[in-house]
């Protein structure tokens, strides 16, 4: 304590000479603009989008030079600091990352991958608001694509999730233009096998334009396994081949989308840890959103028994205005998938995700639940308490009911409220989109009766998050918006 | 099921094609083609290769005694294949050989230790029950050696607490619980659980501060079912100090 006030002291004839004459006066340093070169990574995408911080991450180099090392970032898009040069580091796998910390909430950021003095449009990105806040337009939207990985393999559905992607980018130009604040993807992202090379197809060059501006929060699905389409281990190092039980080479062991992306394991972006990449949750301003993992950690009592542990623990802390939950495997659908049948195990995961998940869901106040694997749209009642088969679902107690008695669609006079007639909140709406690039066929007892509307067509889900009211809408790949429901709180 | 048909009309002794084919036809509930498949591939080279699958297969159909000796086979001639280990782990504690599926978890830690928090807590409870005593310690030991890796997530740290209650040290569990996340320790619910704790310490005192605190928030936050739960539980330990006073 001493030794400040002496420094105090010792600085004040220094301050009044300082004042006394300008000519003398200590100029601040100009200025100087990063002096890198700007690189086009072969993959640039951003992991852990947060109110202060994101992680820029980005692998080659299209033109065919040096990777780059570093970014330099600023909220003037024509000069970028070189004080914000950020060196980044290199993954087992090539990848480069850049943690980006520090960050003022709801604000526009600009970036150099390389390092230049300046940044082009869209190489940005907007911070998310504090927790528990809006972002300065009042709204969360939520851009959310399925079984989107078709342009990876080569068959009749090749181009597919181009087409949802351009059907939803015409929607926004014919519905004010805001982008997406956070990009949802529900596993099977890259067909066959899951590869890295397969992720850069269906992934990376699939959506280049969202990747460089948008958060991307996936969760795993069962073509995400690899070689082994060894669906039922729970192991990520099922990936490697069957072959000799030598681990495939990088970048390709133990798991593609586990080397691929940065996913929260401590909580980094809101949400209780994990400790695991395999299954997380981060809050985005008013919205709490929980990616399980169906495939792998639900495929072992003991794993699904662990993230069914960290799912009440992270619920039980969550007071969000909205929970949204992604995962893989839909409880509730009659596509081409079928909710009702384990198919030979491959399924499995649909049933231990609805007997054991459903009603943590609905005892915590989820309010929406995402899905793929079934190659259709389906959409959910406001329902709670169904954890059977179809037949066994009972509109009458498991769904919110409109003034005719009947399970209310959600539209119109007909909108749902977060705390139902039960005086709690005690429901949520269940939503397949396994559809973003291929809508295959449908069950024999299509359609399942707690569906509201379902549809054999190509598209993908946008969510709006307001103050006091969630709506999402299906749109198709024409850009024409066929589903709709709104919560209120 | 086309691409790998086509793949294998192209190589048709390729036996990796036929193993992948048959875990194909397997996920498309088509058990006795997936056989097929697996049985065409052991001729085609080394049979030993056919093995992890046939195994995987037969464990799906919970052909659980000739899984594991498939298993066996495979782990004999490739003794750190994780995938096959974790397999074998998980049958050998379905039948009730704790013995044998500790050994094949120990193993597993051993050899990755970046396992699913499941795998450690499963670990934990087979050395607690295998041994009452010292084998809680070591659960104890191998919760806290991973936690030291990943922090105390709830997971871990939340077995840990139980079998300090199991063996009746509740300020040990009391400690471990005031080591959950913040977020965590932010809730109703915990103050609820840590009442609990104390009260099983006798410390009514502290206990009935920590319910007030969990009743204010209650009012404070939305209702859900969950939270009625911790209401009325509140409630009751409340009712509990104040009649035992």
């Amino acid at each position: 304590m001493n030794i400040t006030r002496l420094g105090a002291l010792a600085l004040t004839p220094l301050l009044v000479i300082a004042c006394s004459d300008s000519s003398d006066r200590p100029s601040t340093p100009p200025a100087v603009a990063c002096s890198g070169t700007a690189v086009t990574p072969e993959r640039l995408f951003l992991q852990q989008l947060g109110s202060d911080r994101v992680i820029i991450k980005w692998r080659g180099n299209r033109d065919g030079g040096a990777e780059a090392s570093a970014v330099c970032f600023g909220t003037d898009m024509s000069f970028l600091n070189e004080d914000s040069l950020t060196t980044a580091s290199v993954t087992a796998t090539g990848h480069s990352e850049a943690l980006l910390e520090g960050l003022t909430p709801d604000t526009t950021y600009y970036y150099s991958v390389g390092g230049a003095g300046a940044a082009e449009a869209r190489h940005s990105f907007r911070t998310a608001p504090e927790t528990g806040e809006l972002p300065a337009d009042g709204n969360i939207r939520i851009w959310i694509v399925g079984d989107s990985g078709v342009n990876s393999q080569d068959n009749q559905y090749q181009g597919g999730a181009d087409l949802v992607r351009d059907g939803y980018l015409g929607w926004l130009d014919e519905n004010g233009g805001e982008p997406a604040d956070l990009f949802l993807m529900l596993g099977d992202n890259a067909y066959p096998e899951g590869t890295d090379a397969e992720h850069q197809v269906a992934v990376f060059e699939t959506y280049p334009d969202l990747l460089a501006s948008t958060g991307l929060w996936p969760t795993i699905g069962n073509h995400e396994m690899g070689t082994v389409g060894a669906s039922l281990s729970p192991d990520p190092e099922s990936y490697a081949s069957v072959l000799g039980g030598e681990p495939d080479p990088a970048p390709d062991s133990p798991m593609p989308y586990l080397n691929i992306h940065t996913l929260p394991t401590q909580g980094e972006t809101g949400g209780v840890a994990s400790g695991t990449e395999q299954y997380y949750s981060f809050d985005y301003g008013s919205v709490h959103v929980v990616s399980l993992d169906s495939q792998l950690a639900a495929r072992d009592p003991s794993n699904r028994q662990a993230m069914l542990q960290w799912l009440q623990d992270d619920l039980a802390a969550n007071s969000s205005d909205w929970t949204i939950v992604i995962f893989h495997h839909p409880p509730y659908t009659k596509g081409s998938h079928d909710s009702d049948k384990p198919l030979g195990g491959l399924d499995q995961p649909i049933f231990d995700m609805r007997e054991q998940f459903t009603p943590v869901f609905d005892e915590y106040g989820v309010d929406v639940v995402y899905s793929g694997h079934s190659h259709i749209y389906e959409r959910s009642f406001y329902i709670g308490g169904h954890t059977g088969l179809s037949t066994s679902f009972d509109p009458q107690t498991q769904a919110e009911l409109n003034d005719a008695g009947q399970p209310a669609s959600g539209r119109g006079d007909e909108e749902y409220s977060q705390i139902t007639r039960n005086g709690t909140d005690d429901k949520a709406v269940y939503t397949v989109a396994g559809n973003g690039g291929k809508a295959t066929d449908v069950a024999d007892s299509f359609p399942h009766p707690a569906h509201f509307f379902s549809g054999l067509v190509i598209g993908s889900v946008v969510v709006d998050a307001a103050a006091s009211s969630l709506t999402a809408r299906f749109i198709d790949d024409k850009g024409d918006e066929l589903d709709s429901f709104t919560i209120n709180r | 099921m086309d691409i790998l048909s086509k793949e294998i009309a192209g190589n048709p002794d390729d036996q990796g094609l036929y193993l992948r084919r048959a875990l194909a036809w397997a996920d498309s509930g088509e058990p006795a083609k997936a056989v097929e498949d697996v049985e065409y591939a052991a001729k085609l080279g080394d049979p030993l290769q056919a093995t992890l699958v046939r195994g995987i297969l037969l464990f799906r159909q919970q052909a659980l005694s000739a899984a594991k000796a498939c298993f066996d086979d495979y782990l004999q001639r490739y003794p750190e294949h994780t995938g096959a280990l974790s397999y074998r782990a998980r049958l050998l504690n379905d039948t009730g050989d704790k013995g044998a599926a500790l050994a094949d978890y120990q193993h597993l830690i051993q050899l990755q230790p970046e396992q699913d928090p499941g795998i450690y807590v499963a670990t934990a409870q087979l050395l607690a029950s295998t041994r009452p005593d010292e084998g809680t310690q070591a659960a104890l030991a191998l919760l806290d050696q991973r936690i030291d890796a990943v922090g105390a997530i709830p997971q871990l740290q939340r077995q840990a607490i139980s079998l300090e209650k199991q063996r009746g040290d509740y300020a040990a569990a009391l400690q471990r619980l005031s080591t959950l996340d913040g977020r965590i320790r932010a809730t109703p619910e915990w103050h609820v659980e840590a009442a609990e704790l104390l009260l099983a310490s006798n410390d009514s005192g502290q206990a009935r501060a920590h319910l007030l605190v969990a009743q204010e928030q209650l009012q404070q936050l939305r209702a859900t079912p969950a939270r009625a739960k911790t209401g009325a539980r509140t409630q009751q330990l409340l009712e509990q100090i104040d009649g035992g006073t």
